[in-house]
């Protein structure tokens, strides 16, 4: 009879060195001697932490924003997904150039040279591990809406107080799969159940504008040309969206999906693609069809409802095919599952990072640590705690321009990075326009807290 | 002086990017302060033409990469 040890030490794979990853490695080598179109095809093939960085935007803040700046302002505000990525995927390249660069993690860098304060506390804990948290009860607040309102189309009278269940099964086990990181076909797994629901909520939202209509004319000035919102409401839900749709914890997702798929110094091209082609391009496609089909539908009309729940109903009655209807709720509960995956991962990996317990994914505490998000089910019942999402809304504000800051100092720091430090004026001249925006915004933010915003 | 060196060597307690940073965020909170001033108050403009202005200039000086030895 064999005795096991009891207590035997956990053993940390470093993810750089599993199978899949050095054939990844030895791959890309590969690939960059192959045409054009045939390197295409095999960095879509390998793409993944992008995905998982839009998946995770598309949440049930971003989709809120675009719902009431469509029905408010019709096609002028398209540009704010776009240009709030774009000048964010600077971020997101940084992201990279640290991950490929060193086994350090960001957090723990900038524990190392800047201070814990900026690390553990600005990055780690406040920024990604309490906001995840917080932010989850919006999720399922507007999941289970959708989910009631979709049982409702098809004649099933199933109430909020029940419906969120629905939620917690499609989300825990993914959560849990991409949360535990130790096995990469899972990491992958769940990386292409997020392509799926991305996939979905293009063809349903891109469905509801084929009934709604579209102005394309209108569709590319808003996209391209900026115009600022007139008054409070305004500009308040030009900051709202601004900061929904990138911020520090797409930073820090997009960085810890990149260590879980053991990204390295190869993998460069491939991240930035994938953050362009992954995250850029469907976040902006989604949330402009959102957008769309609120301007067309109720833009310049009188009496429209304000808040975006009375608006997606209104919407919905006037889609007169039923599998269209379905097709919205299935299109809104897609991006908040994908969305709540992405906050059980942040919070777990900013935990474990932030902290000094051992990241271990047989251990009692993992999956608590990962499914501290599920709390947010109370949304189902009670909606958005508003006070604790403001409060929290002004920290991550405030801690956005603090990370920004401490990364552009790391893309800088020979230290950290060694050679392969920023040697682009253009590449830090991005980070920083991706910095004075936050700033901007935090200032804005407290400015409007102190009313001397115009009406 | 060179601008690399300036941004990289220690002034005090912190690199000259540290205060170069700082001096971006200032920069930075002229702007919506500026606006409002002109906007809101049909004040002088020159607040806010001063945070454009300066936040130009800091990125341009911000962006200059590290120089490896």
């Amino acid at each position: 009879m064999s005795h096991e040890p009891q207590n035997k030490p956990v053993e940390v794979i470093n993810p750089r060195n599993t199978e899949q990853a050095l054939k990844e490695k030895a791959y890309l080598k590969e690939l960059k001697k192959q045409p054009p179109a045939q390197r295409f095809m095999g960095y879509v093939k390998l793409s993944g932490p992008g995905f998982m960085n839009a998946a995770f935007t598309l949440g049930a803040g971003s989709f809120a924003s675009s719902v009431t700046l469509g029905a408010a302002y019709g096609y002028d505000m398209l540009w704010i997904p776009l240009y709030s990525f774009a000048f964010g995927i600077f971020m997101l390249a940084l992201a990279t150039r640290f991950v490929t660069t060193s086994e350090m993690n960001v957090i723990e860098a900038q524990d190392k040279y800047h201070g814990k304060f900026f690390g553990s506390f600005a990055t780690g804990l406040v920024a990604c591990f309490i906001a995840s948290i917080v932010y989850t009860f919006g999720q399922y607040a507007l999941g289970s809406d959708a989910l009631t309102s979709l049982f409702q189309v098809v004649g099933l009278p199933i109430p909020k107080s029940v419906s969120w269940i629905f939620l917690v099964a499609i989300s825990v086990p993914l959560s849990l799969m991409y949360g535990s990181g130790e096995n990469p076909k899972a990491v992958k797994f769940v990386e292409n159940a997020m392509k799926v629901m991305i996939g979905i909520m293009l063809l349903v939202f891109g469905a509801v504008i084929c009934v709604t209509g579209i102005n394309i004319p209108a569709m590319i000035k808003g996209l391209l040309i900026p115009k600022l919102p007139s008054g409070m409401d305004g500009i308040i839900m030009l900051i709202g969206s601004m900061t929904a749709t990138i911020g520090v914890m797409d930073w820090v997702l997009f960085n810890n999906g990149m260590i879980s798929r053991g990204y390295s110094e190869e993998h460069e091209t491939l991240g930035r693609f994938d953050a362009f082609f992954g995250g850029l391009l469907p976040v902006t496609l989604i949330l402009s069809f959102v957008s769309i089909a609120f301007a067309e539908a109720f833009s310049g009309k009188p009496g429209i409802p304000t808040s975006s729940g009375e608006l997606c109903d209104a919407l919905v009655g006037v889609i007169p095919s039923v599998w269209i209807q379905v097709g919205f709720y299935i299109g809104i509960i897609a991006l908040v599952v994908s969305s709540m995956i992405g906050l059980s991962v942040t919070c777990a990996t900013s935990f474990y990072q932030s902290t000094n317990v051992k990241r271990d994914p047989k251990a009692w505490y993992h999956p608590v640590v990962v499914l501290a998000p599920q709390i947010g089910f109370l949304g189902a019942f009670f909606g958005k705690p508003v006070m604790i999402v403001v409060t929290v809304a002004a920290m991550q504000s405030l801690f956005n321009w603090i990370s920004g800051n401490s990364w552009y100092l790391l893309g800088n720091d020979t230290r950290y990075l060694g050679k392969r430090v920023i040697q682009s004026r253009f590449f830090n001249a991005g980070i920083l326009i991706c910095i004075s925006i936050l700033n901007i915004v935090f200032i804005t933010f407290i400015m409007s807290k102190l009313g001397v915003w115009p009406e | 002086m060179n601008m690399q060196k300036f941004l990289d060597s220690k002034h005090g307690k912190f690199i000259g990017r540290v205060y170069m940073l700082v001096l971006l965020f200032l920069c930075n909170a002229l702007i919506p302060i500026g606006a409002v001033m002109y906007y809101l108050h049909s004040l002088t403009p020159v607040v806010l033409y001063l945070g454009v202005i300066g936040t130009v200039a800091c990125i341009a000086i911000l962006s200059t990469p590290t120089k490896i030895e």
